[in-house]
């Protein structure tokens, strides 16, 4: 039994194999919280796993400072209008947006809407949209932590999308 | 952006919590290592499944104060196929919520429902309570203002149907609950809710009192019996019930604080209750049934709940452990005769460990101390002949007594592996789990079982002492 679980805790995930040979992507987050006006940052820990998401592709990311952004972010909720702003070098757009579903035994259960969207040249190269139900222990715990622990899913998908791009010649 | 928002608002969202587990016992119980969640929920709970849906009709923008609504319905119940004598019969199931939601409809930050009502501060997860709690029963309208950091909850109508089911009389309910959060490290709230029911003439649901009844005639249910021995020959002159009008109240109260060093959160919660009077109970006595009306032999019920729960990252990512506690004082005003659950003291405390060996592989510990004290005299078996034992230690076939000991003590400790495939977390869903319960209680076959209960069954199967309870446990839990 004791040596069962050792070996179930030894197990390594298996990582991927594809390689970005060192090309810049911008990593952005942004939160858009329903009864908020202002779009916001994503928490570090999506930011993080976002970041390690990349650099396990061998890519070399630079996550886009927050306060120059958010003011054309809160102004312009198109993603096409997003990436404007941000440029034409290979970036990484993560859109959240966290919104309150219900009280469910117990837990605080958040939808968080996610958009991801890899774009080059100001063009899309890969794109999803998925909804995360996250459960959140406390009332206290709001937008920001919904989006947290959404990180573990997000960072998956995003994962796939960067795999994909690379595969297709990124 | 506006796009998915779009797409998101044309399908309904599914939610939803199920557990389901195995636990053959090898030992006659029925799979469910004690009684209650007394001992914490783990082990201790059978299977359960809710779904929640949510169909947005306009969903919430972004940075928008355009109205929104919503329409939420919940099913839910505790029986799975295979897992449970319920087999999963839909008929354990139930539309336990329906509501619908609007929100900045008149006013801002306010969010007005109709239908199922609820209002909470917050839950002890290890015993799956929420002491804090109102207007769960009741069925009307609700508002809800909510800004960062302050929260009042206003709602009222009818709680007739929860508290009376099939006898059906209007119970007036009303409720509030207000909540301060200062820098999200500490929080405090206090609600309440009140209940009315009035007296309506001639509804024979609605509350009355029959006069003249001796409570202990009333827990023997020989109240006709006694009438008549004292009034020969004259039962069709029983007293007839009067009507009157009952009142109950309910007050609740949270202090929350965390967000310090290893101290993720500590919840406490209480409240205080004024139990709704019972309507009536049926007694035959000579071929012919008579109600009692009960109002003034259950108006003086009183319960106080006090749970807390705190949360400390031991290890960060390594090891957690949640410590809670519980109190419970119940009183009966008009009961000083007969052991019943209006009439206890119980007290609990319950430390679960969880330690990370990998981010997906836990290790659970978790450990229980609890006692249970009876307020009117013995109410447990202690021993495998106990069922010639009532009061003072001696059979009595007439006693308001059950069993020989006022108290019950257990103990439990559970310890197995954990797959958590989102990571670490002692409320981290989905978990895997395999694991070993064993529980020692006061009590003789304290768990659900089906051993003798009577003298003829004694006679037929006979009993064994057994005060150790072991079972084995394959268990899956998901919130969704």
């Amino acid at each position: 039994m004791v040596l069962s679980l050792l070996f179930l805790a030894c197990i390594k995930p298996t990582g991927p194999v594809l390689t970005g040979a060192d090309r810049p992507l911008t990593v952005v987050g942004v939160l858009d919280a329903a009864g908020d006006a202002a779009a916001s940052d994503t928490p570090k820990a999506l930011d993080d796993a976002l970041l390690a998401e990349a650099r396990l592709r061998k890519l070399s990311p630079t996550l886009e400072e927050a306060p120059a952004k958010l003011g054309a972010f809160t102004d312009k909720r198109q993603t096409d209008q997003r990436l404007e702003v941000l440029g034409t070098d290979a970036t990484l757009l993560v859109e959240t947006a966290p919104v309150f579903y219900s009280e469910l035994s117990g837990q605080y259960r958040w939808t968080v809407g996610v958009k991801v969207t890899l774009a080059v040249g100001g063009k899309h190269v890969q794109e999803a949209a998925f909804d995360v139900p996250v459960f959140l222990r406390y009332h206290h715990q709001r937008e920001a932590d919904a989006v947290e622990a959404a990180a573990p899913v997000v960072s998956r998908r995003v994962g796939e999308l960067l795999d994909g791009w690379l595969r297709s010649g990124g | 952006m506006i796009l998915l928002f779009a797409a998101i608002a044309a399908a309904a969202d599914v939610g939803g919590y199920v557990r389901i587990m195995t636990r053959p016992d090898m030992e006659g119980g029925d799979g469910k290592l004690g009684y209650w969640n007394l001992y914490g929920r783990l082990m201790n709970e059978g299977p359960y499944a809710a779904l929640e849906l949510r169909q947005g009709i306009l969903e919430r923008k972004p940075g928008s104060l355009a109205p929104w609504t919503d329409i939420h319905a919940k099913i839910e119940g505790g029986t799975v196929a295979n897992a449970d004598a319920g087999n999963g019969s839909l008929a354990y199931l139930r539309l336990s919520q329906l509501y619908a939601q609007a929100g900045n409809v008149g006013l801002q930050d306010v969010t007005w429902r109709l239908g199922t009502l609820e209002s909470n501060f917050g839950d002890l997860g290890l015993y799956d309570m929420r002491p804090a709690q109102v207007l769960f029963d009741t069925v009307g309208a609700q508002a809800r203002y909510q800004t960062p950091g302050f929260e009042l909850t206003v709602g009222g109508g009818d709680a007739g149907w929860n508290l009376k089911g099939a006898e059906y009389n209007t119970v007036l309910s009303g409720g509030i609950t207000a909540r301060v959060n200062v820098a999200d490290h500490f929080e405090i709230g206090a609600g309440g809710q009140g209940y009315y029911e009035p007296m309506v003439l001639g509804n024979r649901f609605a509350p009355y009192r029959t006069p003249g009844v001796d409570y202990e005639d009333y827990a023997r249910g020989e109240v006709v019996q006694s009438w008549v021995m004292d009034h020969p020959g004259q039962l069709a002159d029983f007293p007839n019930p009067e009507a009157t009008d009952a009142a109950s109240w309910k007050a609740v109260g949270y202090l929350g604080f965390g967000g310090f060093g290893p101290l993720r959160w500590n919840s406490l919660y209480a409240n205080y209750t004024l139990l709704h009077p019972k309507s009536y109970t049926t007694e035959t006595y000579d071929g012919e049934s008579i109600d009692i009306y009960l109002h003034d032999l259950t108006d003086e019920r009183t319960q106080l709940n006090v749970g807390d729960e705190l949360q400390l990252a031991v290890v960060p990512d390594r090891w957690d452990i949640a410590l809670a506690g519980l109190y419970g004082d119940y009183e009966d005003g008009d009961n000083d005769l007969k052991p019943t659950d209006d009439d206890r003291t119980f007290m609990s405390v319950v430390l679960r460990n969880q330690v990370y060996l990998s981010p997906t592989v836990h290790l659970l510990l978790e450990g229980s101390l609890a006692q249970e004290v009876s307020h009117n005299g013995n109410t447990f078996r202690d021993h495998k002949d106990s069922l010639f034992a009532s009061t003072d230690g001696a059979a009595d076939s007439v006693g308001l007594e059950y069993g020989d000991d006022d108290t019950r003590v257990t103990a439990q400790g559970k310890a197995g592996v954990v797959l958590n495939p989102l990571g670490p977390g002692i409320y981290t869903r989905p978990s895997l789990r395999l694991l070993y319960g064993v529980q020692y209680s006061t009590q003789n076959n304290a768990f659900g079982n089906s051993f003798v209960d009577s003298l003829d069954q004694y006679n037929d199967f006979g009993n064994v002492e057994r005060h150790w309870h072991n079972v084995l446990a394959l268990e899956a839990e998901a919130w969704f």
